[in-house]
């Protein structure tokens, strides 16, 4: 089925819903067709080929108002009184026209049964091979493309087309004492998964839990990969959605507003087309648009949609289409598409450890972020490499990475070119960071 | 509205088309059909949500490889589709097709916004409200509704129902939530008093707990035992390090503890007579007096290695494999009341709930999370702690449960989710004491 045809079904649905309503209604149809397959190992070789057929229609009438979803063919949901408005947006509000440039892979065939087996089975080759007696506990491998639209009552029609693949593994060295370790890993396409790196990824995760050593207490560099990075961004990624929180990032940013260094900026931007999901569109139809959050390290504005007119008024901010869907499941909520940190000094990997001097390089997180706002500090639990003289000297397992948020992003000294996302609500990225003057200490 | 018939399709049909499919002993092919709903109501007055989804999902499993297909809607192209994917090969496809006619189930209506549901908030403010808890909270009241037929290359199985609900709670100091099977004036009390409980923790200070007497509430032990006897002797789990056999007889607990697996004694909403496999249920001795007697094992698990009973494979809905899963934890009460228990105790704490548990399958240990306790001195109550973590080995734990008192309530153990799938899980448990069981603040 092709765009067309089911946007046709779609306004058909909603054309059906309204005449059966009892008031006037604005009513929204989204349709969502899917197809996926998922691998795994354990307990035994299996491939699930997945039909996904979703569906989920918003009510909003002058005194009530419901949300439904479901598989199948859609129907009316229940409608509650007194419910807090779910207004749709006019047509008005969505003709601006908004294009993407053309987006790799999404035509590319899902992996076939053998592909994805046999790409599960080198990991689990490879991970033996580069750390003997390891071994892959669970790994499931899922490769899908879905083909989504929305047609309302006020006539706005919208499409979208995505094509995403995951990765979650699970691991254990030679001597379970030490626990296992989890990896989790999102590309546009399966075929972008590399299993000899994947196998590495495990393998030095393992090794760190099996050798790894305590650190002491200390201020110093540290290199952030991607994945810390990210988790630090995610857990502030709140502060920037809408205005609910944005006293908080202005508290921090102090009274010039400078919230890191001069090279800094903070972007979503929904048109990324080498991120996960790049969308013209968000889920309700509203065009979406680039947004600096935090322009060369001057804070500039939070992500801002339909709703926060008032405050973006006040400071004659832009608005742009930011309500997405995350299932069809879920109504559409404000948050990131792409949420990244950009350096103006972007380097290798290899130059920011050799311009470490002596200090870590934390390649993984190993628990949940804990942060606290109002005191300004954030917690992340590492692991990785002490490094002198850029040389690892040792693997640190059990680290807490100790970030004071009114400082961190004014500490950034340069990042990596290798910016990687991990999908949440919204993407949230970040190049490898070198970062001066973080706490680190043990437990 | 209309609901939809279920299952569509004839099971006797589907389960002639799925005999072709098994070519050698040890494989077998299933046809796994469901409707889901769902209706969530806000404390707020936002809008009911609510969710209708049907579906099947085919599967052929031998010892080596498992192929499974689903589909999101129920038509003869989808069956036929899937039957293909699953025989990997382009047969004439043996089916001879008949779309059942039957009552309806599934539609929003049923049951979706009942009084019991849309009441609830109105109830559980009212008696927040006589507590004079006066602080913020918001309340999120779920009605979920399931029925499921598993039709087999060799049966036709029966229709399942669940039917239940879950509370989710945002109060000052955290998140709590549990399952209910009804939503009756006893329940919202309860949960009022739980509630209020919670609250006050979050003016206590994280605690240290040094070795001490610990009393679990039946909330806290059903979290408790969910991770540590449960999880723990689901055959995967223990399949992962060795053969899974050597583990029984083996003394994991107490000889206090005697603990049964058995969906059929569940509250009666939820009960089942068999699995998402559509094998029947049993009642399961999982411990007996300390010792491991059988294991929680599916289907697969049954057909690879001898001396498991199948009837415990569980799945969160079409598009997961089944796997073993515990789902109704039942304890062999004591013969002491919870109130003789706690007055015995010259020193210690009595811990309500758990808000989280978690354990580690790989090390063995089990982590759980308590909102606060209550500090216990001289068999009184004294005073209240505020977070604390138990962490340590299940087995120590599980040896360290001194007495089971005689007050088995029947209670939900929360949402389980182990390989990503998130299952409702239940349990009949009575507080127990546990001796020297340390604590630390998170």
């Amino acid at each position: 089925m092709d765009t067309g045809d089911l946007l046709e079904e779609a306004a058909a649905a909603t054309a059906r819903l309204q005449s059966a309503a009892s008031t006037t209604s604005q009513i929204e149809t989204y349709l969502k067709k899917g197809r996926s397959r998922t691998f795994s190992l354990e307990p035994a070789a299996s491939v699930v080929h997945s039909d996904e057929l979703g569906w989920a229609v918003r009510v909003h009438a002058e005194r009530e108002a419901g949300f439904g979803c479901g598989s199948g063919t859609p129907r009316m949901p229940a409608l509650s009184a007194g419910a807090a408005p779910l207004a749709l947006p006019t047509l008005e509000e969505t003709q601006a026209r908004v294009s993407l440039p053309p987006v790799r892979d999404l035509d590319a065939p899902l992996l076939s049964e053998g592909e994805g087996l046999a790409w599960l089975r080198s990991v689990a080759e490879r991970l033996k091979d580069e750390l003997p007696g390891a071994r892959l506990l669970r790994g499931v491998l899922e490769d899908g493309a879905s083909l989504g639209v929305v047609a309302s009552s006020e006539g706005v029609t919208a499409s979208y087309r995505h094509r995403v693949a995951t990765l979650k593994l699970e691991a254990v060295g030679a001597d379970p004492q030490y626990g296992g370790v989890f990896l989790a890993a999102s590309a546009r396409s399966a075929r972008s998964f590399v299993a000899s790196s994947v196998a590495r990824r495990l393998a030095d995760r393992l090794a760190i839990a099996e050798s790894g050593i305590s650190p002491e207490a200390s201020t110093c560099r540290a290199v952030l990969s991607p994945e810390v990075a990210a988790a630090v961004l995610e857990s502030l990624a709140p502060i920037f959605v809408g205005p609910e929180h944005w006293s908080i990032a202005r508290s921090l940013a102090g009274s010039e507003a400078r919230w890191g260094v001069s090279e800094l900026s903070l972007i979503d931007d929904p048109h990324l087309t080498e991120g996960l999901l790049p969308q013209a569109r968000d889920g309700e139809g509203v065009p979406t648009q680039r947004t600096v959050l935090v322009d060369r390290g001057r804070l500039r504005q939070p992500i801002l949609g339909r709703g926060d007119e008032e405050f973006a008024e006040v400071d004659g901010l832009p608005l742009s289409g930011c309500r997405y869907r995350h299932s069809y499941r879920a109504l559409p909520e404000a948050s990131p598409s792409h949420l990244f940190l950009r350096h103006e000094r972007a380097a290798s990997v290899s130059q920011l450890v050799g311009e470490l001097g002596g200090g870590y390089y934390f390649i993984d997180v190993t628990g949940p972020v804990r942060r606290h706002f109002s005191e300004g500090w954030l917690e992340v639990p590492v692991c990785g490499f002490q490094v002198r003289g850029q040389r690892a000297t040792a693997q640190v397992r059990g680290a807490r990475l100790r970030l004071d948020l009114r400082h961190v992003f004014h500490s950034i000294l340069g990042a990596g070119r290798d910016l990687r996302f991990r999908p949440r609500r919204g993407c949230i990225g970040s190049p490898s960071l070198l970062v001066e003057g973080v706490e680190v200490a043990p437990g | 509205m209309r609901g939809v018939t279920f299952p569509r399709f004839e099971p006797s049909a589907v389960a002639r088309a799925l005999g072709y499919l098994p070519e050698g002993p040890g494989e077998f092919a299933d046809g796994y059909f469901e409707t889901l709903t769902e209706t969530r109501l806000g404390e707020d007055g936002y809008a009911a949500r609510s969710r209708a989804e049907e579906g099947f999902s085919l599967r052929l499993t031998s010892s080596e490889s498992t192929y499974v297909a689903t589909r999101d809607s129920c038509s003869e192209a989808d069956f036929r589709s899937a039957y293909r994917q699953v025989a990997r090969t382009l047969p004439n496809t043996p089916l001879v097709w008949r779309e059942r006619e039957g009552r309806e189930v599934g539609g929003f209506e049923e049951g979706g916004l009942s009084e019991e549901l849309t009441s609830a908030p109105r109830r559980l403010r009212r008696r927040l409200g006589e507590r004079g808890f006066g602080l913020r909270y918001r309340a999120t009241f779920l009605r979920h509704h399931r029925e499921v037929l598993v039709a087999a290359s060799e049966f036709c199985g029966r229709v399942q129902r669940e039917t239940f609900y879950s509370v989710e709670l945002e109060l000052p100091g955290g998140f709590w939530g549990t399952l209910l099977p009804s939503l009756g004036e006893g329940v919202t009390e309860s949960l009022a008093d739980l509630a209020a409980e919670f609250a006050r923790y979050a003016e206590c200070r994280p605690a240290v707990v040094p070795p001490t007497t610990v009393v679990l509430g039946p909330q806290a032990a059903a979290v408790f035992l969910h991770e540590a006897v449960a999880h723990t002797l689901e055959v995967d789990t223990l399949a992962a390090s060795g053969d899974p056999r050597a583990a029984l007889g083996m003394a994991l607990a107490s000889p206090a503890l005697t603990v049964f697996d058995d969906p059929e004694t569940a509250p009666r909403a939820v009960r089942r007579t068999s699995d998402d496999e559509g094998m029947p249920v049993v009642r399961r001795c999982l411990l007996r007096r300390g010792a491991v007697e059988q294991l929680i094992a599916d289907r697969f698990w049954a057909e690879k290695v001898d001396g498991l009973i199948p009837g415990a494979g569980r799945r969160a809905d079409r598009s997961y494999l089944p796997g073993p899963r515990s789902y109704h934890l039942e304890v062999m009460p004591g013969e002491e009341s919870p109130q003789r228990l706690l007055s015995s105790v010259a020193e210690g704490i009595y811990v309500p709930l758990f808000v989280k548990g978690q354990l580690d399958s790989v090390r063995g240990t089990c982590r759980l999370d308590a909102p606060g306790a209550l500090q216990i001195q001289n068999g009184e109550i004294s005073g209240r702690l505020g977070r604390c973590r138990f962490q340590a080995p299940a087995a120590d734990l599980l040896g360290a449960v001194a007495e089971v008192a005689s007050d088995a309530q029947v209670t939900g153990a929360g949402w389980c989710a182990k390989s990503d799938q998130r299952l409702p899980v239940w349990a009949t448990t009575p507080t127990l004491l546990l001796d020297a069981v340390s604590a630390r603040p998170w």
